[in-house]
């Protein structure tokens, strides 16, 4: 669903008090929220879950948006991203999520038929050693190369300095690269 | 684009994922208008907007976690126009530091667990960076059975302090909620918002001092709830008598020395703390700001630290005493005086470490005064009668707060609630009152 930038703007403003509006605004949403939640979390489920508290949060915190619409954007991938790293904050529940990260490469052919193996397994390659980093360097990196965000939206995104995020971005995708080759070179 | 993120770049393309089930979508969206707060929603939002523009600037939101640890930045206005230093570039200097190192020597007479009339000395070395948004604090604490280690983390991006036992290998980890993040804020936690506070206060003007061959100048505020912004030592809530003195290097026109004395009224416990050997804008290895926990280290407790339903922390830490104390209530709910009063029926109870649940439980004592000093601020008109309350007078009011504007919750000796009127709450509180 595709608003102008002066109807997202008051459909924010009318979702505060009418239940419609929000309804409207969750709709226009829900796949971004989502989206960013299963590429941070590579799981369907877990995703969902938080994508439910996502919603649930910026129901309760909309009126306290006073924002543009680009800034929306940035305001719920911040609610996002401090929910997935609340999920992952629980040590047990991070370990929980590696496991399925294993056990899910093994099934995932169900949803993925017709897709390339190649990529399936770089897929595999890639929810091992993303997960592996922290919170933080995760965020950089989804919100980089899956959101296609500048390192000013980032910033913007993040509440913090540009400069901040490039450090971090520097340092997680140093991370993430040795990690990635070092798997790769496992498998041969 | 360097190499690494070209490499990834290529890497992550095409890479494919599952797309959003219209199910769970509309499923979701049904729970999201049951659960509609109308009424919450329509109310203005001007103070959370003040929290954004808050947020917005990175400095104020790194100090505001500082506030569960140590308030650093005591900002200059404190003293007034005839101090002699221009407090207007003091504050610019303030708020372009990037880093800041510095020591504390603390002598707290009282510490729960410890013998009567014992001094604890603690001395602590604190980091903070505000480019990377982490406090690290090393802390040895002289205790009769010997020196104790901490090391502290505080990660603010992650909202998560961390204290790990090297001698023990065990950690404790605490969740700082988005609620409590910006109820820190609210309370004016960083160092110019801080001094604004203070100078609502009555204070003294200290002069002019040479400290350690620097003249400095300085300024004293007594007053209780001047803690309410500050942290640890000097947290809210943790002594009924607080006197800071902040003193600043005249020439470089930062802070470089801060005295802080508190005290409780039972005559319990008291503390002096001296911050000094600060070291600003100096490099910090980013590695010293991110904790590494030995895969051999125990977690032997993780609590949350939440914010809007203070009242309720406050009844949890009550019923510990039911617990384990024969249902007798501190005298008041301080800090200090909430640690001690349970520390002597905890050590009888559990001669070894008590188990996971305990310990989380008894976490929030910690946090205990500066709960009921966040009621007092967000006007909940809180009362607290444990000094003549015991879980022996089961009707006795023991202790109360504001829910609504004609709405009090009040909890009775036998840690019972009844919501009720003003007027109610006036005839439930004679007999105690009397």
């Amino acid at each position: 669903m595709a608003f102008s930038k002066d109807e997202n703007s008051g459909l924010i403003q009318r979702a505060c008090s009418d239940p419609d509006a929000f309804a409207q605004l969750y709709l226009a949403h829900y796949d971004d929220v989502f989206h960013y939640c299963v590429r941070r979390l590579f799981d369907r489920h877990c995703a969902e879950d938080v994508t439910s508290t996502v919603f649930f949060k910026v129901m309760h915190n909309l009126s306290s948006f006073d924002g543009n619409t680009t800034d929306f954007r940035h305001w719920l991938l911040r609610i996002a991203t401090n929910a997935v790293n609340d999920h992952l904050r629980d040590a047990k529940r991070r370990a929980d999520t590696m496991q399925k990260v294993v056990r899910n490469t093994k099934t995932e052919s169900v949803y993925a038929i017709g897709i390339d193996d190649g990529l399936l397994e770089k897929k595999a390659l890639l929810k091992q050693a993303l997960l592996s980093l922290k919170p933080k360097y995760q965020t950089v990196i989804t919100l980089r190369f899956f959101e296609n965000m500048k390192l000013t939206e980032i910033a913007a995104c993040l509440g913090k300095d540009p400069s901040t995020v490039r450090t971090r971005l520097s340092r997680a995708t140093e991370k993430l690269r040795r990690k990635l080759s070092a798997a790769m070179n496992n498998r041969g | 684009m360097n190499d690494n993120e070209k490499y990834i770049e290529e890497f992550v393309n095409e890479i494919p994922f599952e797309a959003p089930d219209p199910k769970h979508r509309d499923v979701l969206k049904k729970q999201l208008l049951n659960a509609f707060p109308k009424h919450r929603l329509q109310q203005t939002a001007q103070t959370v907007q003040i929290w954004r523009t808050i947020m917005r600037n990175p400095m104020t939101k790194f100090a505001a976690a500082a506030v569960i640890i140590f308030a650093v930045f005591l900002a200059p206005n404190l003293f007034d126009k005839t101090s002699g230093i221009a407090w207007a570039e003091v504050v610019e200097r303030l708020e372009d530091i990037k880093t800041v190192v510095y020591k504390i020597n603390a002598d707290v007479r009282g510490m729960p667990g410890t013998p009567q009339g014992y001094t604890t000395h603690i001395t602590q070395d604190v980091m903070v960076s505000y480019e990377q948004e982490a406090v690290r604090i090393d802390s040895v604490m002289q205790t009769p059975r010997g020196d104790a280690k901490t090391q502290t983390y505080i990660l603010f991006e992650d909202r998560i302090l961390l204290t790990l036992i090297p001698a023990q290998k065990k950690y404790i980890e605490v969740s700082i909620s988005d609620e409590h993040m910006k109820k820190m804020e609210k309370e004016k936690g960083d160092p110019v918002t801080l001094l604004s506070a203070m100078l609502e206060h009555d204070y003294t003007e200290l002069g002019r001092k040479e400290i350690d061959g620097v003249a400095a100048w300085g300024i004293e505020v007594s007053d209780p709830k001047l803690g309410a912004k500050m942290g640890s030592f000097i947290s809210g809530g943790t002594f009924d008598e607080i006197t800071v003195q902040l003193w600043v290097d005249e020439k470089r026109e930062l802070p470089i020395r801060i005295n802080a004395t508190g005290s409780s009224k039972d005559g319990q416990s008291s503390m002096e703390v001296v911050y000094d050997s600060f070291q600003w804008d100096i490099d910090i290895e980013p590695a010293l700001l991110e904790p590494e926990i030995p895969d051999d280290y125990e977690l032997i407790a993780q609590a949350t630290w939440e914010s809007g339903n203070e009242g309720e922390e406050i009844i949890e830490v009550l019923r510990l005493f039911v617990e384990f104390a024969d249902g007798k209530y501190p005298s008041s709910l301080k800090t200090m005086t909430v640690a001690n009063a349970i520390a002597p029926a905890l050590k009888k109870k559990f001669p070894q470490q008590p188990g996971k649940e305990v310990i989380e439980r008894l976490i929030k004592i910690d946090m205990v005064g500066r709960m009921y000093t966040i009621l007092e601020k967000d006007g909940k008109e809180p009362a607290y009668y444990g000094d003549k309350v015991t879980a022996d007078h089961p009707d006795a009011v023991l202790f109360r707060w504001k829910v609504d504007d004609d709405t009090y919750r009040v909890v009775f000796g036998d840690l019972r609630t009844e919501d009720v009127s003003a007027d109610r709450l006036a005839e439930l509180e004679m007999p105690t009152l009397e």
